[in-house]
C-alpha cells in the first residue's frame, strides 16, 4: 500500500482489523464514501489515498514507470507519462478546453 | 548510407537538416537528463531511476562530444580551438 510508507498517521481513523489487508481498507473507503462518485473526484489518480484524514491536503507520491523516450518526451515536455496532461485535453480540468 | 553521405557532404541543405537533427537528439537526452534529475531530487534512494540517469548523462555527453567535434562549440566555454570558433556556429534563432 503505497500511502503507508509516506502518511502513516494517515491510518490513525482506520479500525486496525480493518485496515491490515487491503481489500478491508477499500472496504471501508467505499462505505465512508458512500453517495459520492469518487472516480469524478480522482482524474489521474485510480488509486486512491486511503484513509486520509479530512480538511488535509496530500499529494500522492510519484513511483518510477515506464518513461517516454528522449525526443517524445521532449515534444510532450515530459518524460513520465502520467504527467502528460496537455490543458484542454481532459474537459474536466479545463474552462474552456 | 553511402547516398546519405554523399547528399550530407554535397548538399548545404541536406548537411544542415543532419546537424539539426544531431543537435535535437541532444536537446532531447539533456531535456531527459534534467526530468530525472528533479525526479532524484524528491527520490534520492531510487536506484533504478539513478541508473537511467547515469546511462542518460552519458549518452548525453558523448552526443554533445561528437557534435561539437563536428559543427563548433555549442557553449561558449566548449570554445577551445582559434581563432575564436563561437560566432562561426548558428545563432540560437538559426539553428
Amino acid at each position: 500500500m503505497l500511502g503507508n510508507n509516506i502518511m502513516p498517521e494517515a491510518y490513525e481513523n482506520i479500525p486496525k482489523a480493518k485496515a491490515e489487508t487491503k481489500a478491508g481498507a477499500a472496504d471501508i473507503y467505499e462505505v465512508s464514501c458512500n453517495g459520492f462518485d469518487m472516480c469524478k473526484l480522482q482524474y489521474y489518480n485510480p488509486q486512491p489515498i486511503i484513509g486520509a484524514r479530512l480538511a488535509h491536503a496530500y499529494v500522492p507520491f510519484q513511483c518510477l514507470n515506464c518513461l517516454y523516450p528522449p525526443l517524445l518526451g521532449l515534444k510532450q515536455g515530459t518524460i513520465f507519462p502520467e504527467l502528460d496532461r496537455p490543458y484542454g485535453a481532459d474537459p474536466a480540468y479545463s474552462y474552456d478546453g | 548510407m553511402l547516398a546519405s553521405i554523399i547528399e550530407d557532404v554535397i548538399g548545404g541543405v541536406c548537411m544542415y537538416d543532419a546537424r539539426e537533427k544531431m543537435l535535437k537528439e541532444l536537446m532531447a537526452l539533456e531535456f531527459m537528463e534534467i526530468e530525472l534529475n528533479l525526479y532524484l531530487n524528491t527520490h534520492p534512494y531510487d536506484q533504478q531511476a539513478f541508473m537511467i540517469f547515469r546511462n542518460t548523462a552519458e549518452q548525453a555527453k558523448m552526443l554533445r562530444d561528437n557534435y561539437e567535434r563536428m559543427y563548433g562549440p555549442i557553449t561558449a566555454s566548449a570554445s577551445n580551438s582559434f581563432p575564436w570558433p563561437w560566432i562561426e556556429s548558428p545563432w540560437p534563432w538559426e539553428a
